[in-house]
Formats: C-alpha cells, structure tokens, sequence
C-alpha cells in the first residue's frame, strides 16, 4: 500500500466515523426545542394562539388553543388562554368550560376565580346561580389569596425548523420523551383479545363510550336552518333547546347541532337515491340525548359524538342507560 | 388607672390596624378590579330583576369604590331616570359630565332629566353642550326651548291673574 492510497483510506476512515456520529446523536442536536411544554406541536399551537391573540384575530386564537388543548388537556395555561380570548370575543359558554376545567384540573383556583364565574353565570342569564357565587366572592375578596392573573400566556420559544428529518414523517408528538423514554428488561404483555376489523369500527357505537363525551344534554328539537345547500356530507344545523344539562359546562339553552347523517363507521357514503327533505329530520318537540365531543362549537354548530350516533331519543331506557353509567363513573 | 391606659393603647392599635389593612386592601388593585366585577355583575342581574331596591345598593357599592368613573355616574343615572327618580339622576349626569365634559352623551342625559324635573332652562344649557360637541340633538334643543318658552308665558299669565286679584 503505497502513502498515497493510505492516506485516502483514512480521509475515508474519518468520513464515515462522521456519518455514525451523526446518525447516533438524539434529535435536539439537529438544533430542536421543544418548548416548556415538551412537544413541538403543542408549543407551535400555543405561540400561533398568542400571535393570533396580540393581532386581536380571536377566532383563530380559539382554534390554536382548541387544538393545544386536545394534544395537551391538562395544562392550565391553554384554558387561561382559552378563557382570555372567549371573555374577549363574547363567548361565554366557551369562558364557562374552561373556567370548569380549570376547576377540574385544580381545584385550589375555585376560591380565587370565584368572581370569574359568578360573571359568567351572569352573562349565561343563570341569575339565580350567580348572585350566591358573586357574594361568596365578595366575601371572599377581602381575605389574603395567591394572584392569578387571567392573562394570555406570552409566546413559548419558537420550536426550531428540521424537526421532520430529526423524528421523521407523522411522527409528531412529543419528542424528547420518545427518545429518553426507558425501555424495560422483560416487557410485561397484558393479555388481550384480538377484535374483529367489524368490532373495531363499531366499537365507538356504544354509550358506554358515548357517555366520555365532554358534554351531554336533554334537549327539544326545534327545526333547523333552513338552507338550500344540504347533502348527505353536508348537514343541516339543527336547531335544540336543553333542557337538562347531564354533564359539562353550563351551555346556552339554544343549541345548533351539526345533524349528521351517518355515525361515521356505517353508511359514510349517501346511500343511492338519497335526498335530503323534511322527513330526514326529526319531529319537533321531540325529546333527544345529545353527546358532544367537545363542548366547542365549530363553525357555530356543536358537533356529536360519533355523527348521528351522538344523538339518541330520549327514551325511558336510553335515559336509565346514560343516568346508571353517570352514577358508576361518580362512584368510581 | 393603668388598665385603662392599656385598653385605650390597645384600641388605638386596633383602630390603626385595621385603618391600615382597610387601606392597604383598598390599595391592591386586584381586589378593587374582583369588587367592581362582582358588583357591576350583581346591579346588572337586579336590574334585570327589576329589583329596584338591590340595584340602588349594588351602584352605591360601586360609587364607593369608583367614585371618579364617569361612564358608572352616567349608568347610574340612567337606571335613575328610568325609575322615576330625574333629580336623582341630574344629579348623577352632573357628576358624568364634570368628570368627562367633552361626551355629549352626558350632556344629553343631564339635559333630559332635567326636561323631566321642569327646569328647562339647564335643558337648553345640556342641549346646547350636546350640540357643539358634536351630538346631533337639535329636536330636543328645540323642544326645551319651545317648553322654555311656554313656561314663561304661563308665569306672565299667572302674575296678570294675580294682578287683576288685588286690584279687585
């Protein structure tokens, strides 16, 4: 071997142990942060909600939030943020549901945002809730408590670019936890039964699942918004007033609801020869349960869980179904 | 003698504590912000409630603890005109637009209760503040100055009459 081909040999040598260097260095050395919050997803959410928020676009603050929130559902800072920019654009039922989780996730926050939720039972029109609620804050104004203050949470350090190459495609979650998580000697398997794909579609059918919906409701049907523009994909916004709230925050009594027509897993396409008229919906009057999902309107319209499914009549015994889960989840 | 010594310096102390903690609260603008919510909360659910009385003491409340805010006086007063009470609420105009003179919204409302207490004379004055502020409220200048004028009529035809009494 002469020098000149030794020489070459270890230029080649080095470029290669260059090359596992790198490919053995965890993501945050590509130059990557994930923010306080440990996702980068959830922190870009957060920083876009705050812009959106500083630039007066509440709407758009709301759905950033929205989404930090279902990625993270237990970080106060996005229901304060939340909170914060609903109190702005005038959405009450909005500010009641995350002052309720913020109640939920820390129940110490009662006693110094009292006077929060006494107004927001104020502007729900619940006078009769709210005048207890905002004298017990007077009350309580008075004695020495920690400050909070309701504000919108300033931008968190922006999550730098590459992060695609560093945790590859779809793999969008959080980060430094997927690569520090510890992997045990001898994974413990619980056993399981393997479902069929026709069970596993089905499987969201139930009230058993339908009853983890943020909200459920009572309610009338009324009629719905009349608009030309119907389709089997497209639905009408029906028209409800609750009468009974079952579960979550204290929502107006005039509810529009998305009316799908499919429960998402049967009959996703318009069966042939659909057409939409009067006799698709239901009668007025009628008496229904409503499950929501998320007790966020879109587009001014909640949507239920599971499309059509998320509505079920009123009857004796869907009303013993739904009330026998609630009593053995609160005596869980 | 010293026990009575001692209880003055201890009432003195009481007193200066609790003038101290009073002011001290007072002074922390988070618990001045959480009283003026739950207060202008609870006027408004009376109001609604056309509970007149509860109202009343829910904007004195608020009165006490923002004594300089024009748009609370003008509120207030309002609340005032609308239950029968126009001197009270001339009264609360006065004090709006004292605290804010270049709203002509509150010079309007001082003018309107003081139509109703009769006293058109300090109508005209509110209107005309009104109507070189900008507002657009010349209808009522004129009204008032038409009752202004009326009135006058009728206090000439009063002293004739008297006049024609005592020279019978």
């Amino acid at each position: 071997m002469t020098m000149r081909e030794y020489n070459w040999l270890q230029f080649v040598y080095l470029l290669l142990c260059l090359f596992f260097f790198l490919l053995v260095q965890p993501p945050q050395a590509v130059g990557e942060d994930v923010g306080p919050t440990g996702s980068i997803t959830i922190t870009r959410h957060a920083n876009e909600a705050a812009k959106a928020f500083a630039a007066h676009d509440y709407g758009k603050a709301k759905e950033e939030y929205r989404k930090a929130i279902g990625l993270s559902p237990d970080r106060l800072e996005f229901y304060y943020g939340l909170y914060d920019v609903c109190v702005h654009s005038g959405e009450w039922d909005q500010v009641a549901y995350a002052l309720q989780r913020i109640f939920e996730i820390d129940p110490t926050k009662k006693q110094p945002l009292r006077a929060q939720y006494g107004e927001v039972l104020y502007h729900l029109g619940h006078y009769d809730e709210a005048i207890p609620v905002l004298k017990q804050a007077l009350k309580e104004a008075d004695l020495p408590q920690p400050k909070i203050s309701l504000v919108v949470p300033a931008p968190l350090p922006e999550p730098e670019k590459n992060t695609r190459a560093a945790t590859g495609p779809g793999q969008t979650g959080n980060v430094g936890s997927t690569v520090s998580a510890a992997i045990p000697d001898q994974p413990i398997i619980p056993p399981r039964t393997i479902m069929s794909a026709k069970e596993v579609n089905t499987f969201g059918l139930s009230f058993e699942n339908a009853a983890h919906s943020e909200c459920i409701v009572i309610a009338e049907y009324l009629g719905y918004d009349k608009n030309a523009d119907v389709y089997y994909t497209h639905p009408p916004i029906a028209n409800y007033s609750i009468t009974k709230i079952l579960k979550g925050p204290p929502l107006n009594r005039n509810l529009p609801v998305r009316y799908e027509f499919s429960d998402r897993v049967n009959d996703v396409q318009a069966p042939p020869g659909w057409k939409f008229g009067p006799d698709k919906m239901p009668k007025k009057g009628s008496s229904w349960i409503i499950f929501i999902k998320n007790a966020l309107p879109r587009d001014g319209a909640f949507d239920t869980y599971q499309g059509s499914y998320g509505r079920q009549p009123a009857t004796e015994e869907n009303l013993n179904k739904i009330y026998s889960l609630m009593e053995n989840s609160a005596n869980r | 003698m010293q026990p009575v010594k001692l209880a003055i310096c201890i009432a003195v102390v009481a007193v200066y504590y609790s003038v101290y903690l009073n002011l001290a609260l007072a002074a922390d603008p988070e618990v001045l912000a959480k009283k003026v919510l739950c207060h202008t909360c609870l006027a408004k659910i009376y109001v609604a409630q056309a509970n007149v009385g509860l109202a009343t003491v829910e904007y004195q409340e608020l009165l006490k603890l923002t004594p300089n805010d024009p748009a609370l006086h003008f509120e207030y007063g309002n609340f005032l005109a609308r239950n029968n009470k126009p001197e009270l609420a001339a009264v609360q105009f006065k004090l709006a637009a004292k605290l804010k003179p270049a709203i002509p919204e509150y010079q309007v409302g001082l003018g309107n209760a003081l139509m109703y207490s009769k006293d058109y004379n300090g109508a005209i004055a509110a209107y005309t503040k009104a109507c070189l502020l900008g507002g657009k409220y010349q209808d009522q200048l004129q009204k008032a100055q038409q009752y202004e004028a009326q009135q006058k009529l009728y206090e000439q035809y009063q002293k004739k009459i008297e006049a024609q009494k005592d020279t019978e």
